[in-house]
């Protein structure tokens, strides 16, 4: 039987479709960035993504906890996984997971470059080995706007340097370097300059604004994880420990629950969201654990020196571990305001049906966060240190993920929990429940918990996803969120509840194209301007998506979208629309390829803005916001050499709806330092990318 | 599939419950169907779906139409589809002859077929305006359309065109620009004789617009009916020998009154 499933999954591997690692990598992200409304952190994402495709995890090997992190996975492939290596030891052949009821043949090939069945050997006895056997990238990114920015304009011709503008140029650069021995060693460096700051000079002395150095080594003997330099810690549900972006409410229903693996390498450009110093952990039998040390300044709004008493501590109204955004004096005047200090240590224990772990941390900064006093912050985190405890779980039994977070921070000693559930009924049916409760004391710095907001503070919810097979052609998937919270929220000068419900259907025919249609409808409170105080009134916003996407031959696809959304608030509907046309073309199989989007929106006001994802070059950020009336234009180009050379050249072009009663003169995008003049703007990207094995 | 179709039409008609203001149907055909034209094949589609003229057969037609029985607004429009080995070349002339503010338009346009499925086509249109008492005087513009078709498979077809992208200025003082019209539909066929055929169409700095239209077809005789949420609600008929094509509509707007429509077509 085994033999024939044999020849039957080794005649599939001849209709696998090859594809470029930037297309495999930026299909996924696409996919988890269209059905998120949170902040993602595209370049950890992508390079994340690119590491399994360089060194794939192999299927008979990787325990439930990596299985789980694999995003290119969802939580029921996973379980399924699991489950058949129980029953029927090891897989002989990738094809082998078509007999899982998760997997069909499209699946398979979707994740055929992330996953292998055999591992490769380590040689790290020699370090000659490692370094000849290692992969090496040289990447940079340069991009400029044009016409250029507010704050450099002023820059150019400002006489009084103590008035605020831009210290740089519009251009923004990166340059990066990686190396990586298949997925046990990697090291890199990181460089990046945003548009406006500036490049050496009194401001920038060394160059660039932000430099990052990372070494990781993993799953090594013993050995757990080893970072120095810049590196991530992930645990639990994201309660007690997360320094970076997770997913939030999407239409796929298993990123309801975070699947943090520990300590990991930070190969992102977000200034601030990391740890330095060093972290080592070991795998001891059933149990791992690790120790972490972190000391990096950060940037913070302080009280001038001079208004401050000797005697008090120094104080600061916030704390930014995201951002790094370094162009105008004041934003430099709160570089590296902070000193930051961060040790702890994490337990991990595993059973034969999961596995329990415990995190603590204590954190000390140099100056007190004293947040501005607002009655909606006011259980906010006042002070100067400190400590988290959590305890985690996340167990497997058959089709069933039951898994869980308890948090207890020190401020007012408030407690946040999250507890989840993913449940396969049936071949076809699939659940997903969460219970979230966060008090509206607990600090949610460097949490990231599952729920309406990212912080993981002053919300009551509970959450229900399903996706079910209903044909070979169509499938439903979806979920219903209530929440509330307890205490006043920006914006919201009483307690406050809600609602939030997507419905998707997809149909998808044939291999050549697939359709879907999405409804989403919203339900928020937020204030009203009464007559004597802010009363409250429900926001509800309703959203229509119509997808749809066409292979016409090998090397050609067409993509159409038409979304309308809907906001209505206190008696009065907004509204707003997208239409746009996508032609993706690759002449020449994968060394050239071309993508160009037409799109045109009309927007009411803001809240009625429209995301979507356009074509960018490898680990660029690709959401682009809709948010006003008019014309967009994007085309990205990619030239692949066979020497490892790679290019990508991009051009985006806005061009905003003028109202008849203003001139074209007269007209702006954007605000503040960052207001460009007239209806038009465009965009020119360049990467290049080389790349040795 | 059908009742997708129609759930989804149905949910974004729900959802689009405002009045937009579009351009008008520029044939008896298209206004029969709501507005709906991105996919239909006729020499009309130079100014439709440029991309549809290399799926149409060759033709000379000509529209008489007049709106809401105002003499400003009744207009001609004489269109033609020649096809050749290489592409397929469209052109067409209108006039809206009894107006105040006489507007004429005169383009010119190449489609090609890429493959079986797929055609691409580019439209140059030359305006020209022109009153004695307006502040316009005479005004004399280019602009250009953009379009795309696709056969998806035997019983779907998608279309979408972009007019004027970068909206053309009218006068420049004061700065006034022709609008910008994003067009994106498709037919599907329902039955043997059914098709439904529906557009959205995205003018600039008006709200977003859903056409829909059925027609039935049965030897030489055609007839279709359709609506736009632009409050129009249109009944149609059609007759073709050989090669004549006779289309006649009749479109009412619940507050602006009713507008006539009428093709005449020789294929050859």
């Amino acid at each position: 039987m085994r033999f024939k499933l044999w020849i039957l999954f080794t005649l599939c591997t001849f209709f696998s479709v090859a594809q470029t690692e930037n297309e495999i990598v930026n299909e996924f992200i696409e996919r988890y960035i269209e059905n998120t409304s949170d902040e993602v952190d595209i370049q950890q994402f992508a390079s994340d993504l690119l590491s399994y495709i360089y060194h794939p995890i192999d299927l008979n090997k990787a325990d439930a906890q990596e299985l789980f992190a694999a995003a290119f996975l969802d939580g029921f492939q996973s379980l399924e996984i699991i489950e058949h290596r129980k029953k029927f030891g090891n897989f002989i052949s990738i094809y082998e997971l078509q007999v899982l009821p998760s997997f069909s043949i499209t699946d398979i090939q979707e994740i055929l470059p992330f996953v292998s069945i055999k591992s490769s050997p380590i040689h790290l006895k020699d370090a000659k080995k490692i370094w000849q056997n290692g992969s090496h990238q040289i990447l940079s990114l340069a991009e400029l706007i044009t016409p250029q920015l507010k704050g450099s304009l002023i820059s150019d011709t400002l006489t009084d340097r103590s008035k605020n503008h831009y210290t740089g140029t519009s251009l923004y650069n990166n340059l990066r370097y990686r190396f990586d021995y298949k997925r046990f060693i990697s090291f890199g460096v990181n460089m990046e300059k945003d548009a406006g700051e500036a490049f050496g000079g009194d401001n920038n002395p060394a160059g660039y604004d932000y430099y990052s150095f990372y070494f990781a080594a993993r799953d090594i003997g013993r050995l757990k994880a080893l970072n120095l330099g810049d590196y991530q810690a992930n645990f639990g549900q994201g309660l007690t420990l997360s320094t970076g972006l997770a997913f939030g409410k999407s239409s796929i229903i298993t990123n309801s629950k975070r699947n943090f693996n520990g300590f990991g390498a930070y190969r992102s450009l977000r200034e601030n969201a990391y740890l330095r110093g060093g972290a080592l952990a070991l795998e001891l039998g059933n149990i791992t654990t690790g120790i972490f040390a972190s000391y990096k300044k950060v940037d913070g709004n302080t009280l001038d020196e001079e208004d401050r008493d000797p005697e008090t501590p120094i104080v600061t109204t916030s704390i930014q571990e995201d951002g790094g955004l370094h162009r105008t004096p004041s934003e430099l005047a709160d570089k590296d305001a902070i000193t930051d200090f961060q040790t702890g240590f994490y337990v991990d224990y595993k059973l034969p049906f999961g596995r329990i772990g415990t995190v603590n941390y204590l954190r000390k900064l140099s100056a007190s966060l004293e947040p501005n006093e607002q009655p909606y912050n006011q259980f906010n985190f006042r002070g100067e240190d400190y400590f988290k405890n959590g305890l985690y779980y996340d167990f497997v039994y058959k089709n069933i993920n039951v898994y869980g977070e308890v948090s207890h921070s020190s401020f007012e000693n408030a407690i946040a929990q999250v507890h989840g559930a993913l449940v396969s009924l049936h071949r076809a049916v699939d659940v997903s429940f969460v219970y979230r409760n966060y008090d509206k004391s607990f600090i949610t710095l460097q949490s990231n918990g599952f729920g309406e907001s990212s912080n993981a503070s002053n919300e009551n919810g509970f959450y229900s996803g399903f996706q079910a097979q209903l044909s070979k052609r169509f499938t439903l998937l979806g979920y219903y969120d209530l929440f509330t919270s307890p205490w006043l929220r920006f914006g919201a000068d009483a307690p406050t509840k809600g609602n939030d419900l997507w419905a998707e259907l997809h149909y998808k025919p044939s291999k050549k194209w697939r359709a879907y249609y999405r409804y989403r409808t919203e339900t928020k409170q937020t204030n009203v301007s009464g007559e004597t105080t802010n009363q409250l009134t429900n926001i509800t916003t309703q959203r229509h998506r119509l997808h749809m996407d066409y292979t016409v031959k090998k090397g050609v696809q067409l993509r159409n979208r038409i979304e309308v959304s809907v906001v209505e608030k206190a008696n009065r509907t907004s509204f707003g629309s997208l239409v746009y046309q996508d032609i993706i073309y690759k002449p020449f199989g994968n060394s050239l390829q071309l993508k160009g989007r037409v799109a045109y929106s009309s927007i009411d006001q803001f809240e009625n803005r429209i995301y979507s994802f356009e074509p960018v070059p490898l680990y660029d950020y690709p959401l682009f916001t809709h948010g006003f009336s008019g014309l967009r234009f994007a085309a990205l180009v990619r030239y692949k050499t066979r020497k490892g050379l790679d290019f990508w050249f991009r051009y985006a072009y806005t061009q905003q709806d003028v109202p008849l009663n203003s001139l074209d003169q007269s007209y702006t995008i954007g605000s503040g330092m960052q207001e460009i003049k007239g209806n038009v703007k465009q965009t020119f990207t360049l990467q290049v990318r080389y790349k040795i094995k | 599939m059908v009742k997708c179709l129609l759930f989804i039409l149905l949910g974004l008609t729900t959802a689009i419950n405002s009045y937009a203001i579009s351009p008008p149907s520029n044939n008896a055909i298209s206004l029969s169907l709501g507005g709906s034209s991105a996919t239909y094949l006729n020499s009309f589609s130079i100014e439709n779906n440029v991309a549809a003229l290399a799926f149409s057969k060759n033709e000379l037609s000509l529209n008489a139409a007049n709106r809401f029985g105002l003499s400003d607004y009744s207009n001609v429009l004489l269109t033609g589809n020649v096809s050749s080995k290489l592409a397929n070349i469209g052109f067409s002339y209108q006039i809206a002859p009894l107006a105040h503010l006489t507007s004429q338009k005169a383009q010119l346009a190449v489609a090609k077929k890429l493959g079986k499925q797929v055609s691409v086509g580019i439209a140059i249109n030359y305006h020209r305006l022109s009153s004695t008492d307006a502040y316009y005087k005479t005004a004399n513009f280019l602009t250009f359309n953009i379009g795309l078709y696709y056969a998806v498979n035997k019983k779907l077809n998608v279309g979408f065109q972009a007019f004027n992208p970068t909206r053309t200025p009218i006068t420049e003082s004061p700065l006034e620009r022709l609008p910008a019209n994003i067009r994106l539909g498709l037919d599907y066929l329902l039955a043997k004789n059914i098709t439904l055929y529906s557009d959205v169409l995205q003018v600039s700095e008006e709200k977003i617009d859903l056409n829909a239209g059925l027609e039935i077809s049965r030897d030489k005789y055609s007839i279709r009916g359709g609506f736009g949420l632009n409050q129009l609600v249109a009944v149609g008929f059609g007759w073709k020998a050989d090669k004549l094509q006779l289309a006649i509509t009749g479109a009412y707007h619940n507050q602006l009154g009713f507008s006539p429509s009428l093709n005449v077509g020789y294929a050859f």
